[in-house]
Parts: C-alpha cells; sequence; structure tokens
C-alpha cells in the first residue's frame, strides 16, 4: 500500500514538474495573459480594451490599443486584474469594457483557478469571498489554483483531451452550451442582479473616458435595466449597445462570425470602427 | 454536506481524528452521535427535530412492543409506528403529489376544489431513515430482535450520517449490534476504507457527473428535435449517471463507515451484468429490494397463494417500490413497467422450451452471455427511461419516437456515445474482472504497481475528469 502510494504522488509530482517546466508551450491561455499583462505594464498607449475572446477577435488587428482579454474572463478576472495593476491603468485615457450576458453584474461567475494562478494573490480569496460569499469548496479551489499548475490547468488539459478523443468535441459543445443558455435565459431574466464590483472596477478607472459594449452575439441576451440605472450618475461612463449591430444592418448577420459568439475578420473589422469611432479614438 | 465536496472531507478528517483518540464505545457513539446531527442539521437544522421525532416514537414503541405479551397490544403497538412513520412520509413526500392529483381530478368532473398546498420542503434521506426505523420495530414485533437498551445507542442506528441520507437502508441486526458492541479497527481498515472512498468518489464524480451533462441536454430537448439515436444514448447515459451516482455514494459510505471501524452492507454488485429482471434486482439496490421483499412482498403473500397472487405480489410490490422514489407518474410507472418486467420474465421461465432455448444460448460462451447481457440492458434503460423522462407526455413521445423511422446518427450521438465509452468502458472491463474473480476485495490483493496503477488512474480522472458544475446526489431527493 505504501510503495503504490508513492508511485502515484511520484505520478503527480511528474505532472506538476511537467507542467511548470513546459507551461508557456502547453498552454496559450497562460502566455497570453502573462504577454498581456506584460504589454500592459510597458505600455504608451493612449485606450485599452478589457474584455475577453469576444473582444480579442474583434480587436485583433486594430493598432494602436492595449487588449487586456484573457480568454473566459470576466468581471472578477477583470476586478483581479485592474487591482493588481492600478498603476498601468493611470496612463490609459480610453477604457473600452466589452461584455456580454450577464458578465458585468456580481452575480457572474469566478473562474476562481484562472484569478488564483494567474491574476492575483492567495490573499485575494478572502477579498473575492466577501464580495460573493464563497463557499468553502470554492476557496480551497482557489487556493488549490494558486499552488498546483496540475489544479490550475486540469480544465484545459480536459478539454485538450476531450478536444483529440471527442467528435466534434467543440462545435457539439458549443451548441450544447447554447441550448442551455437558451433554458436559463428566462430564469437569468427573472433575477435580480447587482453591479458593487463593478462599481468599483469603474472608480479605479474615473481619471479615464469609459465605453462599456454589449457585444453582438449570434443569439440574443438583454442588457440589465438595473445596469443601466447603475452606469447613469457616472459622468465619464458611456454605454454602447451593439447587441444587435450585424441584426439591424445586414440580412445574413451570420456571415460575420466564426461560431456562435465569435466575429470573423469582416465582422471584426466593421465592429472595430464602429466602437473606436463611438468611443472617440479615431 | 456533499460527500464530493471539500467541505465533507475536512469534516470526515475532524470526526476521525478525534473518534480514534476516544478510547470507550460510551464516548466514540457520543461522539458519532453529535457528528451525525451536525451533518444532518447542515442540510437543514428544522429537520432535525423530524429526526429527533422519528427516532423518540421508535425506541418507546419498541420497548413497548417487547414488553407487550398480548398478540392484540402487540400489534397496535407495531400499527403505531408503522401509522405514525407512513404519516410523516407521506405528509413530507407525498401530499403535494396527492392533492394536486385529487384537485385536478375534482376539477375534472365539474367541482371546483380547493385543497390547500402546504408547500413544505422534503427533508433530505427521510425515505431512508423511515424505512430503516420501520425495520427495526418490525423486526421487534416479529422477535427477530430486541430493542437497543440505550436511547443514544439507538438515535446513533438511525442518524449515523455515512448512510444517513442515501443509505444503504441498514438492518438493526446489522448495524445495531456494531453500535452497540466493541469495534476494532487495523491498518486493514484503512485500506479498505480508502478504496471503497477512491472507486465511490470515481463513480460519482467522473462517471455519474459527466454523465449528467449528456442526459440534462437530452431531457431538457424537446423530443420533435431529438433522433432515435439521441434518446437511445442519452439514455444509456442516464443509466451510467443513476447507477454512478447511487453506487458511488453507497461506496463512499461503506468507505467512511469503515474507517469508523463499522461494515455497512453492500448495496450493489455490478447490476448491469444481470440477466433477467429478478437477478437485476438482487444485484441494484440491494438493501432496499431486501427490504421490500421482507417487510411487503411476504407479508403480501409472496408466491405462496399460486401464480394469479404471486403476480399480484410483484405488480404491488414494485409500484410501491417506484413511489417510493417520489412523488410522481413516472415512478408509478416505472414502478408498473418493473412488477410487469418480472412477470413476464416469470411467465418466460415457466415455458421449458423458451427457457431452454434461453439458456442454451447463455451458455453457448462468453461472447453469448454477454450479448445476452446487453440485451437485457437495453429492458433496463427502458426503465430508465421512464424514471428519467420529465413527464408523462415526454415519456409517450420519445416512446413513439424509439419506434419510428427516425434513427439519424447524429454529432451529438457520436460525441455522446464516445464520451459514455470512454468514461464507462474501462469501469465496466474492471467490474468484469471483480465478478470473474467473485471476490469484490481482489484488487487489494494485487502487486503494488498495479494497485498504483489503480488510484492512478483514479486519481488522474478525480483531477481532469471533473464536471464545471458539482452535482447533487440524484437519491438525495428520495
Amino acid at each position: 500500500m505504501r510503495l503504490a502510494a508513492a508511485l502515484c504522488l511520484l505520478l503527480l509530482c511528474a505532472g506538476e514538474l511537467g507542467l511548470r517546466l513546459f507551461e508557456d508551450r502547453f498552454s496559450t491561455n497562460a502566455a497570453q495573459i502573462a504577454a498581456q499583462l506584460d504589454a500592459l505594464e510597458r505600455s504608451s498607449d493612449d485606450t485599452v480594451v478589457i474584455g475577453n475572446s469576444l473582444s480579442a477577435h474583434a480587436f485583433e488587428h486594430s493598432e494602436g490599443l492595449t487588449l487586456v482579454t484573457p480568454d473566459s474572463s470576466g468581471l472578477y478576472e477583470w476586478y483581479a486584474i485592474t487591482k493588481h495593476h492600478d498603476a498601468a491603468f493611470d496612463r490609459f485615457e480610453t477604457v473600452i469594457i466589452t461584455y456580454a450576458w450577464n458578465q458585468l453584474s456580481d452575480q457572474h461567475t469566478i473562474l476562481l483557478d484562472t484569478i488564483g494562478g494567474y491574476l492575483g494573490t492567495a490573499g485575494d480569496v478572502m477579498d473575492l469571498g466577501e464580495r460573493k460569499g464563497l463557499s468553502f469548496d470554492a476557496r480551497v479551489d482557489y487556493l488549490l489554483g494558486s499552488v498546483s499548475k496540475l489544479w490550475l490547468y486540469k480544465t484545459r488539459i480536459r478539454r485538450k483531451l476531450e478536444s483529440v478523443l471527442l467528435h466534434r468535441y467543440e462545435s457539439v459543445t458549443q451548441s450544447m452550451n447554447a441550448a442551455a443558455n437558451e433554458r436559463t435565459q428566462a430564469d437569468q431574466d427573472a433575477r435580480k442582479r447587482s453591479y458593487r464590483t463593478m462599481a468599483d472596477v469603474l472608480a479605479r478607472l474615473d481619471h479615464a473616458r469609459i465605453t462599456i459594449v454589449a457585444m453582438p452575439l449570434q443569439t440574443e441576451y438583454p442588457v440589465d435595466p438595473d445596469l443601466l440605472t447603475a452606469l447613469q450618475p457616472l459622468a465619464n461612463v458611456q454605454f454602447l449597445d451593439l447587441r444587435n449591430y450585424f441584426r439591424d444592418r445586414y440580412a445574413d448577420p451570420e456571415q460575420f462570425y466564426i461560431d456562435h459568439i465569435h466575429v470573423n475578420t469582416e465582422g471584426a473589422a466593421l465592429l472595430s470602427t464602429e466602437i473606436l469611432t463611438r468611443a472617440g479614438v479615431q | 454536506m456533499l460527500f464530493n465536496t471539500f467541505l465533507f472531507f475536512a469534516f470526515l478528517a475532524v470526526v476521525v481524528a478525534v473518534y480514534h483518540q476516544l478510547r470507550s464505545v460510551r464516548l466514540q457513539n457520543s461522539w458519532l452521535l453529535l457528528c451525525s446531527y451536525v451533518f444532518y442539521g447542515a442540510w437543514d437544522w428544522r429537520f432535525l427535530g423530524l429526526i429527533l421525532l422519528s427516532t423518540v416514537i421508535d425506541y418507546f414503541i419498541s420497548h413497548g412492543i417487547h414488553r407487550a405479551e398480548a398478540p392484540t397490544q402487540r400489534k397496535r403497538l407495531v400499527t403505531l409506528s408503522i401509522v405514525t412513520n407512513l404519516t410523516l412520509l407521506g405528509v413530507f413526500k407525498y401530499y403535494g403529489f396527492f392533492v394536486t392529483e385529487l384537485n385536478d381530478l375534482l376539477s375534472l368532473i365539474g367541482l371546483a376544489p380547493n385543497i390547500p398546498l402546504l408547500n413544505i420542503v422534503l427533508p433530505v434521506g427521510i425515505s431512508f431513515y423511515t424505512f430503516q426505523t420501520l425495520s427495526y420495530t418490525i423486526d421487534i414485533y416479529r422477535r427477530q430482535n430486541e430493542p437497543c437498551e440505550n436511547f443514544f445507542d439507538f438515535a446513533l442506528y438511525v442518524s449515523f450520517f455515512p448512510q444517513l441520507v442515501a443509505g444503504p437502508i441498514e438492518r438493526s441486526t446489522n448495524l445495531l449490534p456494531q453500535i452497540v458492541g466493541q469495534r476494532t479497527s487495523g491498518a486493514g481498515d484503512f485500506r479498505e476504507g480508502l478504496y471503497y472512498i477512491a472507486s465511490g468518489l470515481f463513480k460519482k464524480v467522473v462517471i455519474a457527473d459527466n454523465m449528467a451533462v449528456l442526459v440534462n441536454h437530452v431531457f431538457a430537448t424537446p423530443v420533435s428535435e431529438l433522433s432515435a439515436v439521441e434518446i437511445i444514448v442519452g439514455t444509456y447515459a442516464f443509466a451510467f449517471q443513476i447507477y454512478g451516482d447511487f453506487a458511488g455514494y453507497s461506496l463512499i459510505a461503506k468507505g467512511v463507515a469503515r474507517w469508523l471501524g463499522f461494515d455497512l452492507m453492500w448495496n450493489f454488485n455490478h447490476p448491469y451484468f444481470s440477466l433477467t429482471p429478478s437477478e437485476f434486482w438482487n444485484r441494484w439496490h440491494i438493501s432496499l429490494s431486501s427490504w421490500l421483499r421482507d417487510y411487503l412482498y411476504i407479508p403480501l403473500g409472496g408466491n405462496r397463494g399460486g401464480t394469479v397472487m404471486t403476480y399480484r405480489n410483484l405488480m404491488a410490490t414494485m409500484v410501491i417500490g417506484g413511489l417510493w422514489h417520489g412523488a410522481g407518474w413516472p415512478f408509478v410507472l416505472w414502478g408498473l413497467y418493473q412488477g410487469l418486467l418480472l412477470v413476464v420474465f416469470r411467465v418466460g421461465e415457466g415455458v421449458d422450451a423458451l427457457a431452454r432455448q434461453c439458456r442454451r444460448f447463455v451458455d453457448a460462451g462468453p461472447v453469448f452471455r454477454w450479448l445476452a447481457v446487453f440485451g437485457f440492458f437495453q429492458f433496463v434503460c427502458y426503465g430508465w427511461m421512464l424514471f428519467r423522462a420529465e413527464s408523462f407526455d415526454q415519456i409517450v413521445q420519445m416512446t413513439s419516437v424509439l419506434f419510428s423511422s427516425r434513427y439519424e446518427v447524429t454529432d451529438f450521438a457520436i460525441f455522446a456515445l464516445q464520451q459514455i465509452l470512454l468514461l464507462t468502458l474501462p469501469l465496466l472491463l474492471f467490474e468484469a474482472w471483480i465478478e470473474r474473480r467473485q471476490d469484490r476485495l481482489a484488487l487489494l490483493k494485487v502487486s503494488a504497481p498495479k494497485l498504483a496503477a489503480f488510484y492512478g488512474y483514479v486519481v488522474i480522472n478525480l483531477l481532469l475528469w471533473v464536471p464545471p458544475a458539482k452535482q447533487v446526489f440524484i437519491y438525495f431527493q428520495f
């Protein structure tokens, strides 16, 4: 039994060591986040875009912008980034925050392993716990994510394995997620939301002109009236509702997407021009 | 406090650490009783009153039955226990269902009924501990057991936390002597417990929770958008979800109990290797099926009253078994279906020529035997479709699709089938190996590298194959 336990431990240690050695090669996400945070610290641009893969695709070919757009991130990841890179943000005159669904509300899901592993410190768990009322399990998840690469990368390793092993993994899971989102949409619409964490993020950026953009997707989603109420008193914040940007202008809006949510090069060119113009950057 | 959470394992660490510091059984039992009430109260402290009430009633009634000499008085007391327990169960679990159905029925015949709904939350595990206490008083009534002298020991028997919320439904003849008597624990207990817990977590987290994602998708999609292949694959996924979920829970419960020096009964014995419905029920949720046999089927007359009475008793037992799972027509229908399967197979076994043919087929070689197992698995799965369906309408629609020509093999069907095979095939191969060895602890007797390979596989899967959302155990709602 002891020998078996030692062999198992050895296996885990080898996995942990392997991930630490080849981290950059293994995960595009880790490299992407490190590169983006590095660029943020060194940036001499006037404009920063905060968001996730929605905006990464939209601004992929735009120049003169600093992108802080980690994949799958949302409010709490952006909160951690603005908290830990406070001084870097002071240099920007214009901040563009892009979002979809309920990504700006306190009720948005936290990807604890991402924050624990890349964006914050172990101490953040108390801070986030106060905001979200994190469960014991969520806190353990966060702490494990901040100390173990195996824990941090487990979802990504799984996705990688599934994409190799399972037939049309990405398209099938995306359509399953879309169906699930549609089913829970009514529930989500009825839910009361709050925006305290977003207010904290905006307070850190109060020196800049801020544009918040509701991004277009192939499926519809509502804009919470409480979000608009929360933004109304802020003189330096404008809200752009671009949810129907392609639907309102083109007969075949699907031509501008590569999947249900991400725009292609042609869509990106149109969308980024629209956003940058209305944000007063171009 | 779910078994598949860090919180539970933190709780367990404290329970086990303190427990093994206590030297007397009295102190250990007091500690376990306190922990069991904390565990149960963590779901909702208001449920504690209910379990305490059930404990007090059955403790005093059991002593009353034991003391009473007159058969009528003994009968009156056991009836009181049965009525009280079933009333509690009825009010909390079935009141809403029956009132809704009654209101609908009265409306149909032109009346305007206004029987109020109580909107009561179903206490976790009520069906399990109610059946456990019922078996205790009935055993004492039948003079098969003596009542427990110490109230706190009896309270621990009712509330023992590893098996409190989802079984196994332990008989007093097995668990009570372990509570009252001296318990010994050795190094082997830890190994055995760890094996149960690791296997249980694997079944719950890796198998059941991943299957749940596929199952939820299929059963939430309008049937008009599903092909028959998708329905079949979704139902296979549910077969493994419910097995992984419940067998996983039972194994974790057994492992936790083992670490505390207790030996809980086996609740599952590779049920999907069955060839007949009676074999299936000897392998699936054994503590419930044996309970139903001993306290319902046999008292109803069992197979003693001739063919027709046997069939009636089988049907009645299975319908009540179905209703035990939940207050809803799909459960009733599932029970009816299980009863019907038992009856049809019994009729088939009675036809000599047919029985001989079947036996010859199964005995022709392992391939034929596995084909027969796979064939019977289809019958089991149709039952699971009835069990999982959201409504009676969905059952009708899905059944009609199965008998239609809509057998398109979609991307989702291939994806789901691959995922089912990827996750369950290693488990089934492992279970087939255990089945062949006829020794459930065979793995603990293999060499260290093989044992390390097993634990390595389990740990890697528990690390990598955890779905984003933790799923509640299905049987908690029963």
